[in-house]
């Protein structure tokens, strides 16, 4: 498994892995070319892949390019990769990114359907105010 | 009293990793932890780095070791050159916790281990199954070991003779902190007995347990400190 910064290349397996998952994660349409448009400079894009799988787990930090001050995170895990600690791994290091840029609180919006990810971002210190979810970090 | 935790790790970012880490990163008693990664493909040092930043260790006190490129064959003789490696970052410790990353103890592990005194203090590894639905850095507070059998009979052994999975164990077992020869898994290390000069000397753990007593020191394990390997942390990777 290999942490990196989405490139170009990673792009189309990233489109086809997000295809593919539960549509509880859409802060994007899922194509090549929505992604191209949602990555700015300045936020952040993390994908990780295997040899095998292509793009597996996806994380992003975005809102500084538009100048918010408290990013919004997001993370996407490959339906065939779960249960292995990915998504948590992948907050924890966004939340290490968003803390050496400077962060004090990461926010994310959680689907109200989806149980799986309250939970998960309650256990990690989010509480929800409003539409979204905070954390400080 | 001052504890230096050493662990392994390799190709572990979809292993967990996060529990794993942050279960050893808070576990009262230790001061410092130094981590070994074998050099692999993956993103393991990256999360560590992270998740000890998420812990609120400072470089110093949780530093990572990447292994050299070029690596002995034998599976032993490596892990012993990168044991011996860790076990070289000893500085003023008290003690040294050798725990393998991939398994829980109690939060009071180091406690535990403390109030036996002599220079190696094993615990009790257990092979859990089915024991825990929920993993998390809260795990340990709650190991039902009932049913779990003893899993390190390469590690633990007496007079030349390995321990067995089930009981009676070992003609030597006692339900009760007992001396054996060695111990592995976990086990906490009086760190004088280091800065003399032992090692694992191409033999894991046990040649660590043999390279102490023959310098004198005394091996127990305290069969009341839970040691476990929880089965539904194995996952595979693919690469």
């Amino acid at each position: 498994m290999r942490l990196t910064r989405l490139d170009d290349a990673l792009v189309t397996p990233l489109a086809e892995m997000l295809r593919g998952i539960e549509p509880t994660f859409r802060p994007f349409d899922f194509t090549p070319e929505a992604i191209r448009m949602a990555v700015k400079e300045g936020d952040e894009h993390w994908v990780i892949t295997t040899q095998r799988s292509g793009v597996v787990t996806y994380g992003m930090l975005r809102g500084w390019a538009e100048g918010y001050r408290v990013p919004a995170l997001g993370v996407a895990v490959d339906d065939q990769q779960r249960r292995g600690g990915l998504a948590t791994a992948m907050v924890l290091f966004l939340h290490y990114r968003a803390r050496e840029r400077g962060c004090t609180h990461v926010m994310l919006h959680v689907d109200d359907e989806n149980a799986g990810a309250q939970s998960l971002y309650r256990a990690m210190g989010y509480r929800q105010e409003q539409d979204k979810w905070v954390c400080t970090l | 009293m001052k504890v230096l935790c050493l662990s392994m790790w390799f190709n572990d970012a979809g292993k967990h990793i996060a529990d794993r880490a942050v279960h050893l990163l808070t576990k009262p008693g230790i001061t410092r932890w130094v981590w070994s990664i074998r050099p692999g493909r993956d993103c393991t040092p990256q999360f560590l780095v992270a998740l000890a930043d998420y812990a609120g260790k400072t470089a110093d006190q949780a530093s990572v070791y990447v292994e050299p490129e070029e690596q002995p064959a034998d599976r032993i003789e490596r892990l012993s050159r990168a044991g011996d490696a860790l076990l070289s970052t000893v500085e003023d410790e008290d003690y040294v916790l050798w725990h393998e990353s991939d398994l829980f103890t109690p939060d009071d592990l180091v406690e535990r281990l403390a109030a036996i005194d002599a220079a190696v203090v094993g615990g009790w590894p257990l092979l859990s199954h089915d024991q825990t639905k929920s993993l998390g850095i809260r795990t340990q507070k709650r190991m039902y070991l009932e049913g779990a059998i003893f899993y390190d009979t390469w590690g633990y052994r007496k007079d030349g003779t390995r321990f067995k999975n089930n009981p009676p164990y070992h003609e030597c077992y006692r339900e009760e902190p007992f001396p054996l020869d060695t111990v592995g898994s976990v086990a906490l290390i009086k760190a004088d007995y280091i800065r003399r000069g032992a090692r694992m000397n191409g033999g894991g753990m046990v040649g660590l347990c043999d390279s102490i007593r023959q310098m004198g020191g005394e091996v127990w394990c305290d069969p009341r400190v839970p040691v476990v390997q929880p089965t539904e942390l194995w996952t595979m990777n693919d690469d």
